[in-house]
């Protein structure tokens, strides 16, 4: 709707900074009020670019970096990539973890995931990200297929 | 449905509630599924994940090319 005022992005800056998530600048938005008020944010901070989905009432973080800016990771893969987080436990859950405590794992480890997404293991770190995807991906596959 | 579910300001439980008794109806008149997002792209705790767990729980089954969940008759 032309003029409409993105409800989320009200939303996410509320959650930002209930995170404790300061001078996220924002870059884009997308709201589309008759897909179930699904859309995005995007928001800057540092070199790191977050995007804040909301998918039928339920929000997602992804993300990526400033010099890379098409290749959005789910955070989820990006925590098991790094040690973080067990690969089991990001297949298996039942519930979605409310994001403003997905925004506060993030203000905590957001010096070490910008290091690593930067620093001479990038290349490294971004083969994990992706082998994490696919793990995640068939663990779901499979899953769904009983097998 | 979910447009009027956000909206009204249900919570998750009660939105999902609503959902199943849409996903019921689906599954009483043996409809097949077709599925927006790819099965290797599911996030844990998404509605999608758990309608994906609702109907295999209901004898769906994933189709061959992995698009579709069929009903078991």
């Amino acid at each position: 709707v032309p003029g409409e005022r993105n409800p989320i992005v009200s939303e996410t800056e509320r959650q930002l900074a209930e995170a404790g998530i300061e001078s996220a600048q924002l870059l884009s938005t997308r709201y589309t009020r008759e897909a179930f008020g699904d859309g995005e944010a995007v928001f800057q901070v540092g070199s790191l670019l977050l995007r804040i989905s909301r998918e039928r009432g339920q929000y997602l973080l992804d993300l990526a970096t400033a010099n890379a800016a098409d290749h959005f990771y789910p955070f989820e893969d990006v925590e098991a990539a790094l040690g973080w987080r067990p690969l089991a436990e990001v297949v298996s859950g039942t519930e979605l973890d409310p994001v403003r405590d997905v925004l506060r794992r993030f203000r905590l480890r957001r010096d070490e995931i910008e290091r690593a997404l930067s620093g001479p293991h990038e290349a490294d770190v971004r083969a994990n990200i992706k082998d994490v995807a696919a793990q995640r991906g068939l663990a779901f596959y499979r899953k769904a297929r009983g097998s | 449905v979910g447009v009027e579910l956000i909206r009204s300001g249900l919570t998750h439980a009660e939105s999902w509630a609503a959902n199943q008794k849409f996903l019921d109806r689906l599954i009483a008149r043996g409809d097949e599924v077709v599925l927006t997002t790819p099965l290797d792209q599911e996030r844990a705790g998404t509605f999608f994940a758990r309608e994906v767990d609702y109907l295999r729980s209901k004898g769906y089954r994933v189709s061959d090319d992995g698009l579709r969940l069929l009903p078991s008759h």
